[in-house]
């Protein structure tokens, strides 16, 4: 059985990479996520988590700024767009491929279909969700291609690595090191559009709204699939003994 | 570990060379060629409505005309206004949306023939040959591609998403166009004819849409 602090847990956990980056995103005061919860009080938070997101991120309202000056004709705007995307994309792309230069060959495709889509770019479009899009529709056809390798999120490869790095008691990383692993493995274990939900708005930092206009769906949709995916995850943190702190729930044990 | 900075500055400096060696249309070119695009079109669709008669109203009553092209006209206007992304979300409206129109479009022409022919009950004693049904079937395909040429080709290769659902919704839409210029052009007013030749047309041009839209909208 492992029984330990969840925010000490979680502090360890934040150098972990992949696997510890659902640890991290679970570590959110998301009370109306739990299981049982009523919807409208689920509804309710997944919108203030949406605000919250967009408040966060004013990176994306600048780069949809300068994706605007470049439909119109500013050339030098692409530089700004290049920097704010490349890094998001490239890590989204790293998750999926697992290989750097396939990745780096995927962001290399999808800026240049945006710089030669730049005149469909709607004035207040959102290039952000557009670009994801773009990449994701890309690896897959790419993956459709050739089939080189199994598209799926990558586990934490660099989780030794990592753990190495990391000043902390040695029972600490090994209980995180465990947990990071049964969140991913439990990741990799759910429905594929649920888990790509549950990435694209905790991993890759997108509101509600665009995930859903990456997938081409609704944003109830969305809402609905990320809500199962925090169910999932909430559960394993359940079985290992881990609960959030700042709910004031009770300890797996404990009366 | 140095080399990861490096190469992401590779990957910089390679993606902004080809960039600017290879320039691309900015809103404003884009937006002619769309609007050359449609004037093209529409051109096309009126030649070739013109070059198949015109507009013949045989025994039909006014109102009757009015009606079922005016229907045709409203779900060709809101389909329109569905599958277009002018003013709308970047990268169109969800997939579940596209779906209910397409699919809600066609039984709801049928309906309204069925209402026009129960509301105008003179015009359904007239026989009508097999061969005009196929004849003025073939005719709305025809006058739905040119249409349906022109979005697809306007919108070639932007769409990430769902290019077969949009560019079905697109065919749809040029169905929807056919059925006002066929309630226009054909004097044939029974529930059949107007089911067969006006109607599963659009059926047609949906699925030769969604084949098209796969092939060309999507981003490659």
């Amino acid at each position: 059985m492992v029984r330990t602090s969840g925010r000490n847990l979680r502090k360890r956990a934040a150098y972990l990479g992949d696997g510890s980056s659902i640890m991290f995103a679970l570590s959110e005061p998301t009370p109306a996520l739990l299981p049982g919860t009523r919807p409208d009080l689920r509804d309710r938070t997944l919108a203030v988590t949406e605000q919250r997101n967009r408040k966060a991120d004013p990176a994306s309202a600048l780069l949809d700024a300068a994706m605007d000056r470049y439909a119109r004709g500013d050339d030098s705007a692409f530089e700004e767009i290049y920097d704010g995307l490349a890094p998001r994309l490239q890590s989204f792309l790293l998750r999926y491929t697992q290989d750097r230069a396939r990745a780096e060959d995927v962001v290399q495709q999808t800026m240049l279909q945006i710089h030669r889509a730049r005149g469909r770019f709607t004035l207040g479009g959102q290039v952000v969700p557009w670009a994801f899009a773009i990449a994701r529709r890309l690896l897959i056809d790419q993956h459709r291609r050739g089939g080189r390798e199994v598209l799926a999120p990558s586990g934490d490869d660099n989780l030794t690595q990592l753990l190495e790095a990391v000043d902390a008691r040695a029972d600490d990383v090994v209980i995180a090191k465990e947990v990071a692993g049964k969140l991913a493995d439990e990741l990799a274990r759910l429905p594929e559009n649920q888990r790509v939900a549950f990435e694209l708005i905790k991993q890759d930092g997108l509101s509600v709204a665009e995930a859903a206009q990456v997938l081409g769906t609704t944003v109830a949709a969305v809402k609905l699939r990320a809500h199962r995916a925090y169910e999932a995850m909430r559960a394993v943190l359940t079985t290992l003994g881990i609960e959030d702190d700042k709910h004031d729930r009770p300890r797996r044990g404990q009366a | 570990m140095s080399q990861e900075p490096s190469a992401a500055a590779d990957l910089r400096s390679r993606v902004l060379a080809e960039a600017a060696r290879t320039p691309s249309p900015t809103r404003a070119v884009y937006k002619l060629r769309v609007l050359v695009l449609a004037a093209i079109g529409a051109l096309a669709t009126a030649s070739l409505f013109v070059a198949m008669g015109g507009v013949a109203p045989g025994t039909r009553p006014v109102e009757m005309i009015g009606f079922t092209a005016g229907f045709g006209l409203l779900a060709a206007a809101i389909l329109t206004r569905l599958s277009s992304t002018g003013r709308g979300p970047m990268l169109g409206r969800p997939r579940s949306v596209l779906l209910t129109a397409v699919v809600v479009t066609a039984p709801l022409l049928a309906l309204a023939a069925l209402c026009a022919t129960m509301a105008w009950p003179a015009q359904t004693a007239e026989d009508v040959p097999g061969s005009v049904h196929l004849a003025c079937g073939l005719m709305s395909v025809a006058q739905g591609l040119l249409p349906l040429l022109a979005l697809l080709l306007a919108r070639r290769g932007t769409d990430p998403v769902h290019p077969a659902v949009t560019g079905a919704a697109l065919g749809m839409t040029a169905g929807a166009w056919a059925v006002v210029m066929a309630y226009l052009r054909c004097p044939h007013a029974t529930a059949v004819h107007c089911i067969l030749a006006h109607v599963v047309p659009t059926l047609v041009l949906t699925a030769v849409g969604a084949a098209l839209g796969w092939v060309m909208l999507r981003v490659k």
